[in-house]
């Protein structure tokens, strides 16, 4: 029986599939050697109210290296704090909004700094990042208590953990990083001669 | 203090900023650990933790962590 070329075509790739069949899982995830990941962006992606953060994120060239980076924290303000903000979301304003690791809300038990992204020497890529506070205010000896971010910024949702589906060596998931929403944008400290005056 | 604030007595009014001064960025969870940092004008600062009071030289720690811009040591600095 003689076959048309494109049917002879489509039944030789489903004979490779089904002969390899480990190309195709159960959920019908077409490499499944290639882990499922959830990255920071894929998160926000999962909600209206980071649209704000999103399209400032994309304007400022930030998605590739939330995407690429392994260990942060993204300090994502709601989209009714972008609109009340009064000033330019600019790019060192964003940075200054990324942790440099995963800081989960576990972590603080009174007050830690942890750097951001943004060096407080631009031209030196391995200078310190200019710190953010993040203080836990109310009933710290039970753990609970508000977090707040450089005195301004309130917790509203902690610890949305993004994931590569990797797991750790003790069979715990790898975090690729954390998100903590607050309802204010936080701002780049003065510098300390300013701060002085 | 109006000497310092006059044009005679300008580097004594730079060395005493440079004594309130370290290379080192320091945070409150460091300070309390205790230990001592090189200050700008060549004195050592000491820290540390006494019956719950943070003390820098005798001088009780009231606000901490004001996380500012710059501060930054320089490179090849201790």
């Amino acid at each position: 029986m003689r076959l048309s070329r494109p049917l002879s075509l489509a039944l030789l790739g489903v004979s490779l599939v089904s002969s390899a069949g480990t190309l195709v899982d159960q959920d019908g995830w077409p490499w499944p050697h290639r882990p499922r990941t959830t990255t920071i962006v894929d998160l926000l992606s999962s909600s209206e109210e980071f649209s704000p953060l999103i399209k400032a994120l994309q304007r400022a060239a930030l998605i590739p290296i939330l995407n690429g980076s392994e260990n942060v924290t993204l300090i994502a303000p709601m989209s009714d704090a972008i609109k009340e903000f009064d000033g330019e979301l600019t790019r060192e304003l964003l940075m200054y909004h990324i942790l440099n690791g995963s800081v989960l809300s576990s972590m603080v038990e009174d007050e830690i700094v942890v750097e951001s992204l943004l060096k407080m020497d631009p031209k030196d890529n391995t200078s310190l990042g200019i710190g953010v506070k993040i203080e836990r205010q109310g009933d710290r000896g039970r753990g609970q208590g508000v977090l707040r971010i450089s005195d301004v910024a309130r917790v509203v949702k902690s610890d949305w953990e993004a994931n590569n589906g990797k797991t750790h060596t003790e069979s715990q998931t790898y975090y690729l990083g954390v998100i903590q929403v607050v309802d204010k944008l936080i701002q780049i400290p003065k510098t300390i001669g300013l701060f002085l005056l | 203090m109006a000497y310092l604030e006059t044009h005679f007595g300008r580097h004594d009014r730079a060395n005493l900023i440079n004594r309130h001064a370290c290379m080192d960025v320091l945070y409150i969870n460091d300070l309390k650990k205790g230990g001592n940092a090189s200050s700008l004008e060549g004195e050592k600062i000491h820290y540390g933790e006494d019956a719950g009071d943070i003390l820098v030289d005798g001088a009780n720690v009231t606000d901490s962590d004001i996380v500012a811009k710059n501060g930054n040591p320089p490179k090849g600095s201790g």
